[in-house]
């Protein structure tokens, strides 16, 4: 039995070794490539490792571009949009999860219908309406859509958590008095911890690496973002690789913190004490 | 218990009108329209390219700026998915003043009257006469219309690296056109060029097409209405009714590109030249040895330093090249039609952007540095600049060049997407030119609407 | 409900009709976020984007109203792109969106066990989805080269022949749904969150019952992961119709349109060609598609989803 026991454990490890090499390949690329001339980039077979080492590629890329003007105007735009993330739509999510009210369902799926439009054809309107409401060239059509729910997917993604949070916790407290909003912020969130860190994870990644709201919403170089920064390296016949490898490493390092952080509060299993009654 | 629920609200509530007072605080008086206050003028300009145009260009402003003391410009650089993003302007009517645009997308947007008509301005003008500039400079979009100034000239030709024609024991390239070479000795040439892994090169017996360490010639297979021009051949009938597809010149100027790939194994085909890396790269480590391309991969291979030069490109039935460029254009939402035309004017001045033509990515615009022996001293220089470009490159662009159909074809995005689809067929070695011609024909022409002006 | 006592049965349905009123009121208050989002950001540019689509649109014109003319122009195959690049995106996703699923449970699975270095093999395995664009490309490239990538190295080996991956008509999409599974970070984290969302007492109830590695599996964790698996095949299927990065940055929709996806067709043909009357048609398009498959979906759900806590009654 032990003997079994430790080939598997064995395997399982050779396996997840062999897919972790897989998966680092393109991070290693990125930095590797950032460390080199650019005339090595892209030789093949690849240099997988650069000769000589240059790390003044990191010291030009981010002196080329105010990179540091960049990196506060995405933190701005991300403290508001992740704040406003989690607040909303678990706010939300409890309404289509938790609330019985007459229609509910019905209008989840009006909903869910804001996904299936591609940007390409929302792009314009979307942006005509905040260009007449006079936000053009500011943060607000970045950040305040956060707050109004903060996307679908995310309301659809805590309903599919909060519905598997036995009923029974909530009318044990309805029993006692409760509101809705003290079963939603005394038991819900609690519970829900797992989910509500994979919302913020998420919208904060996705947030950190968006390019195309701050292009269009954006008229001038002083609000720009870190990910257009690195766009800037792109020009329209090369594109100066070695810088652009350079800034993303930097700019990919906050994100691969937050996401090893985050996962300390993913916490095993939750322990549902009490529930017997 | 309400209180808190009231609370949250509150608390929700607070956040998002503060957010949207703060938000709104940073709202600068940028952007295009804004007009003139105590009597300064502000434009709006837009461009893409690497930092380094970014740079060169974003000095040609400031020095427009000093001569101009009146007038401020918002210069902005936009790197990427810059169509989609002028046309959000667009739709919101704040388009730029003054913008480097595709020539193509000039046309089209003319079309829609978006582009704002230059001949009155021009026709006024004293400074500007289309005789300095080098022919189709000015990209007309009717008899009466001129949709923009090109700033940058730029031409095909063969650049290669020196060193690999020396290790091969090969001529240089000829710069003449009168030397240039026949269809037939330039394949030669790249056989030669042409090495597998174990030191054979592609004429010799024994040559492994499966094992090929460095290629002969690489050509961007996009390119491919350029090659036309080298057999003679047109993409359009003489009277501009149709596409001139079945016009078997075409097939046979094609055919005899492919046939670098597939018969002669000299070219990559698209799978291998997708793990080859950019042009210049590609030359200066070596692993090819002649890039049919445009000038402006200059700039990469003198900041590469690499050891190149540059010969003309050879014949089918004629020497010659293509003219290709872009254009700048001014918008017809613009409140500052004089100042937004100074603007252009400056940026199509070669003496304001002089750095990028001396960088070898540009090429000027107007005659006289082609002619005056001082101006040209100006900008061919090296390190992005190499011996054969003033008669390779400068005269012929200046003396035998046909502008590229971009200037001229209606619906040219479309087409050519359908055209390029197909023709991957013939690059991969799948069907002959003329399978494909014929298969394609019906839906291309379909999409063809006509010409904006004749040529 | 009994009805030995009228007057209480019209008490009931009086308090029963109060509280319903108090939950829909309280319903929609914590819902209004997004109701009013959705009213403010979203109903406008569809209705937009709707009406765009009976017009000749390009943008930097005033649209002009043209009926259903973009619309045959489409079904009538005019457009020759329309047919192929609709057949193209289906058949990627009927094979991606459940190999996706089906990988990403597994790394989940194997992620949830008790393993050293937990964490770090986790951030490993979602880094794909993180790093720019152009480093996945170029890994890929190199993977898929046919003379001298690895994977057809790797197949010589075992004795297989090599394939021509991205660069043939027939394995171009074969091999981007390979792709695809590397960026399933994302929903291997979704569904470790509903794998911690399981309590423990119910594997150890199963334990005490003598149960072994498969039971657990297969009476517990597939029930009760069930929601987040219909949560991430909605998704899927909404996002698998839009995929649109492959074909931008890697085959530009070739070879020979063979890798046409669907929006790409779209974003060129509002932003190259310049025609977003027509683009408006094409999207409407997918979006009917879409939501017929999702409700499909979602209807059938009853049957198959689990929710601990009671589901939707």
């Amino acid at each position: 039995m032990r003997k079994a026991n430790i080939i598997r454990k064995s395997i399982l490890y050779l396996i997840l070794i062999l897919l972790s090499v897989v998966c680092l390949l393109p991070f290693y690329w990125m930095l590797r490539s950032s460390l080199m001339d650019v005339s090595q980039i892209f030789v093949m077979p690849p240099i997988w490792f650069p000769h000589p080492i240059k790390f003044s590629n990191y010291k030009e890329a981010l002196s080329i571009l105010p990179f540091g003007r960049y990196f506060l105007n995405t933190f701005y735009i991300v403290a508001f949009v992740v704040s406003g993330t989690i607040i909303t739509s678990s706010l939300c999510a409890y309404s289509f999860a938790r609330i019985r009210w007459k229609g509910r369902d019905f209008v989840f799926g009006i909903l869910m219908t804001a996904l299936m439009l591609p940007y390409a054809v929302t792009l314009i309107p979307t942006f005509i309406g905040w260009h007449a409401l006079g936000f053009y060239g500011t943060y607000v059509p970045l950040t305040v859509p956060a707050w109004f729910g903060g996307g679908v997917f995310n309301i659809f993604l805590l309903r599919q958590f909060f519905l598997t949070i036995p009923k029974e916790l909530d009318e044990a407290a309805l029993v006692d008095g409760a509101s809705h909003f003290t079963i939603y912020s005394r038991i819900i969130i609690p519970l829900s911890k797992p989910a509500l860190i994979v919302v913020g994870l998420f919208s904060f990644i996705n947030t950190w690496n968006d390019f195309l709201g701050p292009l269009v919403y954006l008229d001038n170089e002083n609000k720009y973002t870190l990910s257009l920064g690195i766009m800037q390296f792109q020009g329209m016949y090369s594109a100066q690789w070695q810088y652009m490898m350079a800034a993303s490493t930097v700019v990919v390092l906050p994100t691969v913190l937050i996401f090893l952080i985050g996962q300390n509060y993913f916490i095993e299993g939750i322990a549902l004490t009490g529930l017997k009654g | 218990m309400l209180t808190k629920k009231l609370t949250a609200c509150i608390v929700a509530g607070a956040m998002l009108v503060s957010s949207i007072g703060l938000v709104g605080c940073s709202k600068t008086n940028s952007g295009s329209g804004k007009g003139s206050a105590n009597g300064v003028v502000n434009l709006t300009y837009t461009t893409w390219g690497s930092t380094n145009e970014r740079k060169a260009q974003g000095d040609a402003i400031k020095e427009f700026e000093a001569k101009n003391p009146n007038i401020k410009v918002n210069f902005q650089h936009i790197p990427t998915d810059y169509e989609t993003k002028l046309s959000t302007m667009i739709a919101a009517k704040t388009p730029p003043d003054v913008a480097l645009l595709n020539k193509q997308t000039a046309l089209t947007w003319s079309e829609q009257n978006k582009i704002y008509n230059l001949k009155p301005l021009i026709d006024k003008d004293t400074e500007i006469k289309e005789d300095d500039y080098l022919h189709d400079s000015f990209v007309r979009g009717g008899p009466d219309k001129i949709v923009g100034i090109t700033p940058c000239q730029e031409v095909f030709a063969i650049f290669y690296n020196k060193d690999m024609f020396k290790a091969a024991n090969v001529d240089p390239l000829p710069t003449k056109a009168q030397d240039a070479l026949t269809w037939d000795q330039f394949v030669e040439v790249a056989k030669k060029l042409t090495l597998d892994q174990n030191g054979k090169n592609a004429s010799e017996a024994g040559f492994d097409p499966t094992k090929i360490k460095q290629y002969g010639v690489f050509f961007e297979t996009w390119a491919w209405q350029t090659f036309l021009v080298l057999n003679d051949a047109k993409l359009l009938t003489d009277d501009y009714s149709k596409l001139n597809l079945s016009d078997p010149a075409v097939a046979e100027t094609l055919q005899k590109f492919a046939d670098l790939i597939n018969v002669y194994h000299v070219c990559p085909s698209p799978a291998q030249a997708k793990t080859l890396p950019a042009p210049a790269v590609a030359l200066q480590s070596k692993k090819v040895a002649m890039d049919y391309d445009g000038q402006w991969i200059q700039l990469d291979l003198g900041v590469a330093k690499t050891n190149f030069d540059v010969g003309v490109l050879p014949k089918i039935k004629r020497c010659t090249t293509t003219l290709y460029g872009e254009v700048e254009a001014m918008f017809q939402g613009t409140k500052h039609s004089e100042e937004a035309f100074k603007l252009l004017k400056w940026m199509t001045n070669p003496e304001g952007v002089l750095d990028l033509d001396s960088s070898g990515l540009w090429m000027p615009s107007r005659k006289a540095y082609y002619t005056d022996p001082e101006l040209i001293n100006k900008w061919v220089i090296k390190p992005g600049h190499s011996d054969g470009f003033k008669d390779a490159v400068m005269n012929q662009a200046l003396n035998d060049s046909e502008p590229d159909v971009g200037y001229y074809l209606k619906n040219d995005n479309e087409i050519m997407n359908i055209m390029n689809s197909a023709l991957d067929q013939l690059w991969m070695g799948k069907k002959t030119a003329a399978q494909v011609l014929k298969e394609i024909e019906p839906k291309a022409q379909a999409a063809y609407k006509g010409v904006y002006v004749n040529k | 409900m009994s009805t030995a006592s009228p007057a209480l049965d019209v008490k009931n349905r009086i308090k029963r009709s109060k509280s319903e009123k108090k939950n829909l009121a309280a319903g929609i208050l914590f819902a209004m976020p997004v109701l009013l989002g959705f009213l403010i950001f979203v109903i406008g540019p569809m209705v937009a984007s709707a009406y765009f689509s009976l017009t000749d649109y390009s943008i930097a014109s005033t649209p002009k109203f043209v009926g259903f003319g973009n619309y045959k122009r489409l079904f009538s195959n005019e457009d020759p792109f329309f047919y192929k690049s609709l057949g193209v995106t289906t058949y990627y996703v009927f094979f991606s969106v459940p190999a996706q699923i089906i990988f990403a449970l597994i790394m989940a699975l194997l992620l949830n066990k008790e393993i050293k270095g937990r964490p770090i093999f986790r951030t490993i395995f979602y880094l794909p989805t993180i790093v720019p664009g152009v480093a996945s490309a170029a890994i890929w490239i190199w993977l898929m080269d046919p003379d001298l990538g690895l994977l057809n190295q790797i197949l010589s080996m075992l004795g297989l022949p090599g394939s021509k991956w991205i660069f043939s008509e027939t394995t171009v999409i074969p091999a981007l749904v390979l792709m695809s599974l590397w960026t399933t970070g994302g929903t291997m984290i979704i569904f470790l969150a509903g794998l911690q969302g399981i309590p423990r007492q119910l594997y150890e109830a199963i334990e005490v019952d003598g149960g072994n590695g498969w039971h657990k599996f297969w009476y517990i964790t597939m029930p009760m992961i069930t929601p987040t698996l219909f949560f991430n095949l909605i998704m899927g299927l909404i996002g698998g119709f839009q995929v649109f990065t492959q074909a931008y940055i890697m085959t530009s929709g070739g070879p020979n349109n063979a890798s046409l996806f669907y929006v790409y067709y779209l974003y060129r043909e509002a932003f190259s060609n310049f025609r977003m009357g027509s683009a408006c048609a094409i999207a409407w398009v997918l979006f009917i598609i879409i939501a017929v498959l999702t409700f499909i979906v979602f209807k059938t759900s009853n049957k198959w989803v689990y929710y601990e806590g009671g589901g939707n009654k």
